[in-house]
């Protein structure tokens, strides 16, 4: 029997990082107490209306700039209604026929390949109201959430493996967050997905579609998709019937639930809304878009290559941060040593997570950049730079690292340790001197006790010093 | 003398020179009130002490100096303006508790011009009606006829003014709700361009229609009170960017060789005889005094009253989706959710709104996508496009606002809708439209009034105004209303 083709389609709502709401001017304030901020506009007080957060457009069109989606000079807004107790209108305002932006696509990798997802389309939509289950017996209203902008993605049903859906997924929430588009807080809902899968033979047409809804992790993405593409073959394989289903994933049980039978359009009542004159986009408003976006990943990646000369690997990790990319950029404009600064900013020196997360790091650029300047210049170990960095750290003052050292007098006897670390440096910096002295060739030993007197400078003590170089010369080769 | 009878430039003259206070007049309203709306029933909810202190503010700007057309002058207020801390209830069962935490922007500017907002006045529920039959609070009365219809949706503002219990309204039409109740009692009734006025504020019924408009005892009082409402507001996206436009001083038009087009098909349209005879008998009275009257023909008009009810309905269902008991207005306890919001529901609406809750969630429903709401909205379009090209002929063009006089309160008896909705029949061309119109009386029959309505370009209110001010003083005052003791 021929195998199943997989087709998965994604809906992901998406956050804005805006400081109000999409049609109302209260701040949105997470964790705040439920029902502390809501505006009567939220709440559907009669005889409120909605006026647009232009915020919330712009950055529905970096979104779009970013996923390299057409722009519609004019979209237009629409309720769509059903009636639920977490929206308070009646119905949500949405965007139905004319979305704000069509069709773009983004690249990602996936188990080592390349890969193009196209995009169909953005739109604009307000977030609802949020349940909260107090007790078994009690269900209340949080109307903090409704309103809160939000835009909706969709994709093409051309993802064609859970994994696939998944890695797809990271690159967008990694291109949101670039942009500047989301703060892209999964744990607080600011990306949402409602996952779309049916199978088909090749070369026939697709089968039932069944909808997962609300998925907010990248890891549940995977599994449910698993679980329902498993689920589907079963059923096709016993003959078994499908019917288009919408369902649940319960992470505990690692199970799928039906919650109902799949809508179709018209059961949304789609009206075009009276109180919001149609979005006009202007080339000014693209303009300032696309001049607010940050590069992206890939961009900072090839600039860090091709620019700064850094290695594959440094280069990739340092843009994979945006935030240490950016104390990168800064330092480099006042100590152009890119490979030292790399090291600084992506070795342990800085950072005070194992360098997995985005963070600024906790110095000035003018203290990163004197900071490596020592580490060029000066003997010392990682040991010795770290206690310097942290007494920057804790000094109001904020004084250079340089300062520091040169406050603290001729430097205490160097530890073995700084002394091996300075013999390592200078050893990489004439690779072919010391490839000949590790051969035997005697008569450069002088030759790098000089070089290494020097960057020891005038405290230095020979004999410690000579004592390093016969352990380096010992020591194993670098790979 | 009763205060109450005095004429507008009569009373802007006795505030001005001290010969009588805001308090005043706002106790010979009240007195009135008290006597005469046990009848009428043109107010839901009244608060005579704020009225007072009001007043009392008033006087003292007065004495500061200041001067409105509307400083001091008692209004009534249509009880879909949310005014904040008092109750609001849209003629509806389901709003009988709401206060609103905020104030409507035209409320907001007519307190900031300095008028006295005694009450809110009588509605058919979410402003759905043209006889005010269909209000949860008791239908209004004719004071010209006590067994009849003031018209609707805004009958207890028109009555009110028709009393003489108030000296203006701040109302709303979506598709004749000013200017029918005017016609049937006896006032001014004018509804801006849409946009003109915002809407924040407003209880919604068909967005795109709904306009607020205003009732008074003549043109001038009603030109005040739109110039004072009117003008950009950033919380409605639809109101206009325009500034307000200045109104309440424009002087009458000169009527010799003004061109003015009269819509044939209005006139032609099946009509209570007496009335068709005193529409003509108007029209002859106008050309004498030297009109230049086009007949101007607007078959697309035919389409008008289903294309109105169609695009209506469907917003009003939209609407009304949020009246579910959870957050504001009448709850039903119940067992869950599902039987709160039903039973919230069926015991909140009543039949009218109900009907229209239903027509518009079938027009918006399954397998109508395609069908009746796009139909009605090229309706619009053309209709719309219909009227632009005969405005470009001629700057104005006349209707009779009602196809009858006042008709006779059916109370308990069965009611066929589809006539009742006839009564729009004049009205909704320019509502669809989004056009300015006006309705004055012109003639009576059988002791009951007529309206004249005067229709004008977008925006174009200033020669509407002027023009309504020269035909109103070509026609006769209507006497004091004969339901009514002075």
């Amino acid at each position: 029997m021929t195998h199943w083709e997989t087709l998965i389609g994604l809906e992901v709502h998406v956050q804005l990082a805006t400081r109000t709401k999409l049609f109302s001017p209260e701040a949105i304030i997470p964790n705040a107490p439920p029902n502390s901020a809501c505006h009567p506009i939220s709440l559907g007080l009669p005889g409120t209306l909605p006026t647009l957060n232009g915020h919330a457009v712009h950055l529905a069109l970096r979104a779009a700039i970013a996923l390299g989606c057409h722009i519609h000079p004019v979209s237009t807004f629409a309720r769509k209604s059903y009636f639920y107790p977490d929206l308070p209108k009646g119905y949500q305002i949405t965007q139905d026929h004319h979305p704000i932006a069509g069709p773009g696509q983004l690249r990602f990798t996936s188990q080592g390949r390349d890969h193009t997802c196209p995009i169909t389309r953005i739109h604009l939509e307000e977030d609802t109201a949020k349940r909260l289950q107090l007790d078994p017996h009690t269900c209340g209203i949080d109307h903090n959430r409704a309103g809160i902008p939000l835009i909706e993605i969709v994709t093409a049903p051309s993802l064609s493996s859970p994994q696939h859906a998944a890695d797809f997924l990271r690159a967008l929430h990694r291109c949101l967050v670039d942009a500047g588009v989301t703060l892209g807080h999964l744990d607080q809902g600011h990306l949402r997905c409602d996952a779309n899968l049916s199978l088909r033979r090749p070369g026939q047409a697709p089968g039932v579609r069944c909808e997962i809804k609300n998925l907010n992790s990248f890891r549940f993405v995977a599994q449910a998709l698993t679980a329902e593409a498993d689920r589907q073959r079963h059923r096709l394989a016993r003959g078994l019937p499908l019917t288009p289903t919408t369902l649940s994933w319960n992470h505990a049980r690692q199970a799928l639930r039906a919650m109902r039978a799949k809508e179709d359009s018209a059961a949304y009542r789609f009206l075009p809304e009276p109180d919001l004159p149609p979005l006009t986009i202007t080339a000014e408003h693209i303009a300032s878009a696309r001049q607010a976006l940050p590069p992206s990943t890939t961009q900072r990646e090839e600039t860090l290559r091709q620019n700064f000369a850094l290695n594959p690997h440094d280069a990739q990790r340092l843009a994979n941060y945006p935030q240490v990319y950016a104390a990168f950029c800064a330092a480099h404009d006042i100590y152009p040593h890119p490979q030292t600064l790399a090291k600084l900013l992506l070795g342990g020196l800085l950072r005070r997570d194992n360098g997995t997360k985005d963070q600024p790091p906790p110095l000035q650029a003018r203290q990163i950049a004197d900071a490596a300047r020592l580490l060029d210049t000066q003997a010392l170990s990682s040991t010795s730079l770290r206690a310097l960095l942290q007494q920057c750290l804790h000094d109001p003052n904020q004084p250079l690292p340089s300062e520091l050292l040169a406050q603290q007098g001729p430097s205490a006897p160097a530890t073995p340790a700084d002394l091996d670390a300075l013999v390592c440096r200078v050893a990489a910096a004439h690779p072919t001197e010391s490839a000949r002295l590790r051969a035997g060739e005697e008569k450069l030993r002088a030759y790098f006790m000089g070089r290494c007197m020097a960057a020891a400078g005038a405290h230095a003590d020979p004999q410690a010093i000579a004592a390093a170089l016969h352990r380096w010369l010992r020591s194993a080769p670098p790979p | 003398m009763d205060l109450r009878h005095l004429d507008t430039a009569a009373l802007r003259q006795s505030l001005r020179q001290g010969q009588c206070s805001s308090r005043e007049l706002t106790t010979a309203c009240l007195t009135a009130i008290q006597r005469l709306d046990p009848d009428i029933n043109a107010f839901i909810t009244i608060d005579p002490d704020d009225a007072l202190a009001q007043a009392d503010a008033a006087d003292q700007r007065r004495a500061r100096g200041e001067d409105h057309p509307l400083l001091g002058i008692p209004m009534a207020v249509k009880d879909l303006f949310c005014t904040r801390n008092l109750r609001t209830t849209c003629g509806a069962r389901i709003l009988e508790k709401f206060i609103p935490p905020y104030e409507s922007t035209a409320t907001a500017r007519l307190r900031q011009a300095g008028a006295i907002l005694l009450g809110k006045s009588n509605m058919d529920a979410f402003a759905m009606g043209s006889t005010n039959e269909h209000s949860d609070f008791g239908p209004c009365r004719n004071p010209w006829d006590l067994q009849r219809s003031p018209g609707g949706s805004s009958g207890g503002s028109a009555a009110a003014i028709a009393a003489r219990m108030a000296w203006g309204a701040i109302a709303s039409d979506t598709g004749g709700s000013v200017r029918v109740p005017a016609a049937y009692c006896g006032c001014v009734g004018f509804k801006p361009t849409y946009g003109r006025v915002s809407r924040y504020g407003m209880i919604a019924f068909a967005s795109s229609l709904d306009q607020a408009g205003a009732l008074a005892r003549d043109v001038t009082t009603a030109a005040a009170i739109i110039e004072a409402v009117a003008g950009a507001d950033p919380a409605d996206a639809t109101c206009a960017q325009r500034p307000a436009p200045s109104l309440s001083a424009i002087p009458p038009a000169a009527l010799a060789a003004a061109k003015v087009g009269v819509i044939q098909e209005l006139f032609a349209a099946p009509m209570e005889p007496a009335a068709a005879e005193a529409y003509q008998d108007t029209l002859q009275r106008l050309a004498k005094a030297g009109l230049e009257l086009h007949n101007i023909h607007l078959p697309e008009l035919q389409t008008a009253l289903p294309a109105y009810h169609v695009i209506a309905m469907a917003e009003a269902a939209s609407n009304l989706a949020r009246y579910d008991g959870l957050r504001f207005g009448q709850a039903r306890a119940a067992a869950d959710l599902h039987h709160i919001r039903r039973q919230s529901r069926a015991a909140g609406f009543n039949r009218e709104v109900k009907r229209r809750i239903i027509t518009g969630t079938y027009i918006l429903s399954a397998g109508q996508q395609a069908g009746l709401h796009p139909k009605a909205m090229a309706a619009r379009a053309a209709i719309t496009a219909a009227l632009h090209r005969a405005l470009r002929t001629t700057p104005l063009l006349l209707s009779p606002t009602t196809p009858r006089s006042a008709p006779p309160l059916l109370l308990q008896a069965p009611e066929d809708p589809i006539l009742t909705y006839h009564q729009d029949l004049m009205t909704v061309g320019p509502s669809l439209a989004g056009l300015p119109a006006i309705s004055l009386p012109c003639a009576r029959i059988h002791q009951r009034p007529l309206g004249l309505q005067i229709i004008a370009a977008p925006f174009a209110e200033a020669t509407l105004i002027a023009f309504a001010r020269a035909i109103e003083a070509l026609l006769d005052p209507l006497p004091l209303p004969c339901g009514v003791t002075p």
